[in-house]
């Protein structure tokens, strides 16, 4: 990534499109799209269902790319993501949810929705 | 919400109670333990999770707070998995808390929630029960050691889900069932038996005597003469253990988790033969967390060190304070643990470096120099050999006691007599804390060895002749008291002094001035 942050391609942005359209199908309510906190991290989704509050980082790879897509989501990704969530929560004073982090990963296409990917600052 | 959850660990072989207590809130999820873990307690919380989650209860993530209380205390070992989970199931009010407060639990947990045995959890038994803590939940594989002890009311669920159900009051358990302890739980089960050790008939005596009286031992031969068979010999003439003595050396192998998970209780004797390549701290116990040595492993058994002077002379000489006071007190900086040491020493060794002086065989005899010889047994000190109570030369026997068919005493029958000779000796200090001759003080000498004039005479030319120390005189009048006990005779006779005096002069080296 370098420094440029965030770079985002065309597919990357429809995966995150489709991502929300998904939770919606599920019953989740769309509360935020790419929240880019500056220096400590991005989420690319915040539902809501109930007092629930899910996080949901998507994760795009074209084919012909070896790996699991969920394999991306690396320990200091995870940290990043959880600082920015506690940000978030702060700014829009989520403080009396429980906050589930999910991964939606798209491979050929195909998206996947893994549900309490990890746990917070404990990692994966 | 808050829950807290009763469990108990060791500091050494006494408990001290820890409550477990867990917090949980919402926000982003972490699991903290605080509370001075070890590495093993921190790890908890991956087995806690998966535990739970396969347990088909609900892990939604929280930001949970486990505090393990005194706080000061450092945590080891992982049996505070279960207390731990069933805690974070309580404060997220998945089971009801009425009846978490009667019960002190232990157990690791599986991550398919199967509750595993743990160490260390018949002191602990021992220790909440004199605190007068009564209820116990603890893995099924330790309820064999809780089987044993009278006045608890153990529960051994299969997994975590069990648990739970019995807690919530949905399913009842059967308390784990007392037995009463029987040494003839102590099958024979050896493939040794004097009666196949032909000849020695000089050394099957002194192998009497020892293990009636708990007298220390040292066999010296020359190579291939027999000395470690005689020594695998000893269980097999040990007395059966009783209740006391058995709790007391269960306590130090659950705690070390060498406890066999099916009889829950050390019904033979230890003995122990560490190699010769011991360390000191394998030995005598040490390490970061003060842990148990050999010695202590051997309490109210057989510490065996073949080829002594192979030894460490360093580790041997930290042998002399167990060996005379019973106990061992391991300090590190971090705590200071006091474990039993109250075992029998019987080592092995040869007479010279070539293993031949002093053998009867014409055709092998000694290489060695006058100063080989003398270098080599002086690998003991002094104040070592003057520990031991019986010297014994083990010769090789003749080829027409070797083939020879009829068979010797068998273990058995040696067993019956070191037996009874333990019997006086238990009448005798049944009011005095200690269980064999060996163990008598001075005050305890004056009392129970009485000497006629003969006898007092003989004493007195052994003392001028062989220069003995006062130590070695109380030893002689130990093993002539466990003399005379083993012939069933009440007072000491001048000639079961002679014997005692015959057996402890003859100490390698001696020979050789």
């Amino acid at each position: 990534m370098g420094g440029g942050y965030p770079y985002s391609t065309a597919e990357g942005i429809l995966a995150e499109y489709r991502a929300g359209v998904l939770m919606q199908e599920k019953g989740y309510a769309v509360v935020a799209r790419n929240v880019n906190y500056p220096k400590v991290g991005e989420l690319d989704l915040v539902c809501l269902k109930g007092k629930l509050l899910v996080v949901v980082e998507v994760k795009y790879r074209s084919d012909g790319e070896a790996g699991d897509p969920i394999e991306a989501v690396t320990p200091s990704k995870i940290k990043k993501i959880c600082r920015a969530t506690e940000k978030f929560i702060a700014e829009n004073s989520f403080y009396d949810y429980d906050v589930r982090f999910d991964v939606i990963s798209f491979r050929d296409g195909v998206p996947e929705h893994i549900e309490d990917a990890f746990y917070g600052v404990w990692g994966v | 919400m808050l829950a807290s959850i009763k469990s108990y660990a060791l500091d050494g072989l006494n408990g001290y109670p820890v409550d477990i207590e867990v917090d949980t809130q919402k926000g982003v999820a972490s699991f903290e333990i605080v509370g001075l873990p070890s590495a093993a307690v921190k790890e908890a919380r991956n087995r806690v999770r998966a535990a739970i989650k396969n347990s088909y209860f609900d892990f939604t993530p929280k930001r949970t707070t486990v505090n393990l209380a005194p706080a000061d205390m450092k945590k080891e070992g992982s049996a505070f998995d279960f207390p731990i989970a069933v805690g974070f199931l309580a404060s997220t009010e998945q089971i009801s808390t009425d009846r978490l407060k009667d019960y002190v639990m232990l157990g690791e947990l599986s991550l398919d929630g199967s509750l595993r045995r743990v160490s260390g959890v018949m002191p602990i038994l021992i220790a909440a029960l004199q605190k007068g803590y009564k209820k116990f939940i603890i893995p099924e594989g330790n309820a064999a050691e809780a089987s044993y002890i009278r006045g608890i009311e153990a529960y051994a669920p299969a997994n975590l889900a069990d648990a739970c159900a019995f807690l919530g009051g949905f399913k009842e358990l059967a308390p784990v069932k007392h037995r009463l302890y029987s040494s003839a739980a102590a099958k024979n089960k050896y493939d040794v038996d004097l009666k196949y050790v032909k000849g020695q008939s000089l050394a099957k005596r002194a192998l009497e005597i020892a293990v009636s009286g708990g007298h220390n031992l040292l066999m010296c031969g020359a190579a291939g003469a027999g000395k470690t068979l005689l020594a695998k010999c000893i269980p097999t003439i040990m007395p059966d253990m009783t209740f006391e003595e058995a709790i007391e050396t269960t306590k130090i192998h659950s705690v070390a988790g060498i406890l066999d998970p099916e009889e829950g209780m050390v019904t033979v004797r230890p003995f122990r033969s560490p190699h010769h390549t011991a360390s000191l701290m394998s030995l005598i116990g040490g390490g970061s967390k003060s842990v148990c040595g050999e010695v202590s492993l051997a309490h109210n058994g057989v510490l065996f060190l073949d080829e002594m002077p192979e030894y460490n002379k360093k580790t041997l000489e930290t042998l002399r304070q167990p060996i005379e006071d019973g106990v061992v007190t391991v300090t590190r900086v971090a705590r200071s643990i006091e474990y039993p040491a109250r075992f029998m020493l019987v080592a092995s060794m040869n007479p010279c470096p070539c293993g031949n002086y002093g053998s009867r065989d014409k055709n092998k005899q000694c290489t060695c120099t006058y100063l080989e010889r003398k270098r080599y047994v002086g690998k003991i000190s002094g104040p070592l050999l003057d520990r031991i109570d019986l010297y014994v030369a083990v010769d090789g026997v003749e080829y027409d006691e070797l083939r020879s068919s009829p068979e010797g005493e068998s273990s058995a029958d040696v067993k019956a007599r070191v037996e009874r000779a333990r019997a006086i000796q238990r009448a005798r200090f049944a009011s005095e804390n200690i269980h064999v001759n060996a163990e008598m003080n001075n005050r305890l000498i004056e009392k129970y060895c009485p000497l006629d004039a003969a006898s007092e005479k003989l004493l007195e030319q052994a003392f001028l002749r062989y220069s003995l120390s006062a130590r070695s005189v109380t030893r002689i009048l130990k093993v002539a008291r466990t003399v005379a006990d083993v012939d069933g005779r009440e007072s000491i006779t001048a000639n079961d002094l002679a014997e005692a005096i015959r057996f402890k002069t003859r100490e390698p080296g001696n020979e050789i001035d």
